[in-house]
């Protein structure tokens, strides 16, 4: 893969790809690992270099905090939220939590938010000591959890840093008002001038669209990305997208994040199109509900072993949205506080579940149930019975936690999917 | 518990026959909407005609593990419950806003569980500054279109303002109902006093004014020397089993004020008016302190910091539903601004659907005895 756009001579396929046309059944990470790890360092390194160096501003941002307007203005952007999923996936997200603990923070507060503070009181990050600048200002929204405002506040208050609070409306059936849209705005340019107040940066309308076509151009080739695992058998999973997210999360905006992702949807399609995609292990398909336990990434070694592919799930798109209206603002309306993902309620997940069961030829539907995440897990259960009672298909409803192995009982995860493979091998629910 | 005054009798009974009384008053023709959050303008239902109930906790929620973990916390685990139950048949509509995450899924569940003829959720904003004040003051009158056309009526700025006024001299009664326990002069333990308030959630608000006024009233002039034992607020979330109360003042507590969603959030500071009454109720309710999942925690302390200071206490409890993330998170720092502000603290997780007050009382006493003691 390679960082221009043009660049004719380009390694689709590197390697490690078969040439065209000739069946083969090696796994699309072997195309993708060497280019998104490439990636991945080289933002960490960068972020890194600003711990003794702050030639930039750095913000930590929470999830859904429209990051094109801190790339517009030239601040880097740092989600806590991701890298506590980074310290999970290398093991030392329960020391982390314990640290908190020890602060006085409840362990059945989520994960992200404990892991972090652990972090800051140890100075322990995922790779060892250090890695992580401290941040200039704080972002957190309200467009998905509360515990945004709680946790920001509090690391505001710890690390005395500025901290803005963006405010978003809440339609639990998509159905935003004209005036919904208008206040949204109102806090995007409020965002603005927070940006403005506390750093040295100013800020370019130019620049924002700029960035928000990189960004919109990111999201098509994702999308491309995302439909392509309705083809049976499916060229990626979930395990491969939650690996593949990182640019769509924290790159958005940004050329790296466009070529990445063409590149990818390039050989997606050619795979599919040359017939190499063919059947292979693929025998249930399914849907996963959110996060995974990002400490236990072996699970996924069960589903794969037994042929059930994650073929959708509610977290890949998550992060996508198009941004191709002529007004900036609006665009950012579009993707965030629009998206389909967050900020919806059960109705509306039951139907869009329907919908993908049509279209992605689902066996079968796994839930975490998340006791430190209840903003997600909460609805799971009248979720969970729709697709069993009305959509005749096989649920699996299990108990975990996204951080922290203390929560989470591996053996009797195991035997549950176990039993859930074997109904899923009895035919329809 | 004393039985002779007839105006704290008829309020306990609403306390503890609550389903009762309002399958009555439905009966009777009454039009009854249930609220879940402390961020309703009630004034608004009332000036459509509609009695607002505040959808309370209990100590069961066996019927709700259909549809909730046992991870989310018990009030709204409790009131799934009871409406799965049949307990809450005599509601026409419900009602709730954008406060914390599980709350909102409890109405959505509520749709599920107990379908009424009317569900409104309200966006209510995390701030409370001019752009949040303006976008509420339209989502309300969103809202008072939908009831208009729900009850085939006008809901005119005369009606609302009424219904200010009338709310404002129930906030005005409960304020001096405390003011006069505490200083003795009325003869009533917090625990009484916190049963009638939540009884009076659960009347029609000319009725709870009446009530406590006559409550107000049965107080003599004669001030008798209070055995004040160590002057405790209550802060935090909501809490069903009011023997907790109890429990503190047999330990040596006095509770001077609850400032909890279970009692004080509903009987907030004055309503002052600002303009017309849609934007008196927009600035009121978002700029209102409740739980933590809005406001700035600066304004949020402020508010506590004012009330700790307005009632003299000697230290604080906080009340929090277990698995209350927000809430537990903020414990921490409530816990740091208390200690800078040199007044005890102490946070307690309660689970309405636990039997007993377990290590509670344990913990209590021992809070009560050191704060004596400094």
């Amino acid at each position: 893969m390679s960082n221009d756009k043009t660049d004719k001579n380009r390694t689709d396929g590197g390697e490690d790809s078969p040439a065209v046309g000739k069946p083969s059944q090696v796994p699309l990470s072997k195309f993708y690992r060497e280019p998104l790890n490439a990636l991945m360092d080289d933002y960490y390194k960068k972020l890194a270099a600003l711990e003794k160096d702050r030639t930039q501003p750095v913000a930590w941002i929470t999830t859904m905090v429209p990051i094109e307007i801190l790339n517009a203005a030239g601040i880097y952007p740092f989600y806590p939220e991701n890298y506590a999923a980074l310290c999970a996936a290398r093991g030392v997200a329960s020391d982390l939590i314990h640290v908190a603990e020890t602060k006085g923070i409840s362990r059945d507060i989520c994960g992200y938010a404990t892991c972090n503070i652990g972090s800051i009181y140890s100075g322990q990050w995922a790779f060892g000591k250090g890695g992580v600048p401290m941040p200039d200002l704080l972002i957190a929204t309200r467009l998905t959890c509360n515990l945004h405002l709680t946790w920001f506040t509090y690391l505001s208050r710890h690390l005395n840093v500025p901290l803005f609070f963006m405010d978003a409306p809440y339609r639990p059936g998509g159905a935003y008002e004209e005036r919904d849209v208008k206040y949204f705005i109102s806090q995007l340019k409020r965002l603005i001038e927070f940006i403005e107040e506390h750093t040295d940066r100013s800020f370019s309308i130019d620049k924002l669209q700029e960035v928000l076509e990189l960004s919109d151009q990111a999201t098509i080739y994702w999308s491309e990305i995302s439909l392509s695992r309705k083809e049976t058998p499916s060229p990626l999973g979930s395990k491969d997208v939650f690996s593949l997210m990182f640019p769509m999360v924290t790159l958005a905006g940004k050329p790296e994040a466009v070529t990445f992702y063409r590149d990818l949807s390039e050989e997606v399609n050619r795979r599919i199109s040359s017939g190499e995609n063919v059947p292979g292990k693929e025998k249930y398909r399914l849907i996963w509900d959110l996060f995974p336990p990002w400490h236990d990434m072996k699970l996924w070694n069960i589903f794969d072993d037994a042929g059930a592919v994650f073929v959708i799930d509610f977290y890949a798109d998550a992060f996508s949205g198009r941004l191709n209206d002529p007004d900036p603002f609006q665009s950012i309306v579009g993707k965030y506080l629009f998206n389909p993902s967050v900020q919806r309620g059960i109705d509306d997940k039951r139907k869009k579940i329907e919908n993908l069961a049509k279209d992605f030829h689902l066996d079968g539907a796994v839930f975490m149930s998340n006791k430190a995440c209840r903003y997600m897990s909460i609805g799971q259960m009248d979720m969970a019975a729709y697709i069993r009672d009305r959509m005749n298909l096989r649920v699996l409803v299990f108990d975990g936690d996204h951080m922290d192995p203390n929560g989470y009982s591996r053996e009797n995860v195991e035997r549950q999917i176990h039993s859930f493979l074997e109904l899923l091998s009895q035919g329809e629910g | 518990m004393k039985t002779n005054n007839t105006a704290l009798d008829k309020l306990i009974a609403a306390y503890k026959n609550p389903h009762l009384i309002n399958t009555e008053n439905r009966t009777a023709g009454l039009r009854i909407f249930g609220y879940m959050t402390e961020n309703i303008p009630v004034e608004l239902l009332y000036a459509a005609g509609i009695l607002p109930v505040r959808i309370q906790s209990g100590n069961n929620a066996d019927l709700a593990a259909l549809h909730v973990q046992a991870f989310s916390c018990s009030y709204s685990r409790a009131t799934i419950h009871q409406a799965m139950n049949g307990d809450y048949d005599y509601l026409d509509g419900i009602i709730s806003s954008k406060t914390c995450d599980v709350m909102m899924c409890m109405f959505q569940i509520w749709g599920y569980a107990h379908p009424p003829n009317f569900r409104w959720l309200l966006s209510l904003p995390g701030n409370c500054n001019a752009d949040a004040i303006s976008y509420f003051k339209e989502e309300l009158l969103h809202l008072k279109s939908a009831l208009e056309k729900h009850c085939n009526t006008d809901i005119s700025d005369e009606k609302i303002d009424k219904a200010i006024s009338l709310y404002n001299r129930i906030r005005h009664t409960v304020n001096r109902l405390w003011t006069k326990k505490n200083d003795g002069t009325l003869n009533l333990t917090a625990g009484e006093l916190v049963r009638a308030l939540k009884g009076c959630q659960v009347l029609p608000p000319d009725s709870a004014l009446q009530l406590i006024e006559e409550l107000f009233d049965s107080g003599t002039d004669l001030k008798n020397a209070p055995d004040e034992g160590t002057r405790l607020m209550l802060i935090g979330n909501t809490y069903a089993d009011v023997s907790l109360i109890d429990m503190i003042e047999n330990v040596g507590g006095t509770i001077v004020i609850d400032d909890t969603s279970s009692v004080g959030h509903l009987f907030g500071p004055q309503l002052e008016p600002k303009g017309d009454p849609l934007t008196s109720l927009a600035t009121y309710y978002s700029g209102k302190v409740t739980g933590p999942y809005r406001l700035t925690y600066e304004k949020r302390w402020g508010h506590i910091l004012e009330m700790a200071e307005k009632w003299k206490i000697d230290g604080c409890i906080n009340i929090i539903q277990k698995f209350c993330d927000s809430s537990l998170f903020e414990s921490t720092l409530i816990n740091q601004s208390m200690n800078n502000a040199e007044i005890p603290y102490i946070a307690i997780e309660i689970d309405d659907t636990s039997p007993g007050l377990g290590t509670i009382e344990t913990r209590i006493e021992a809070f009560v005895e050191m704060v004596g003691g400094i």
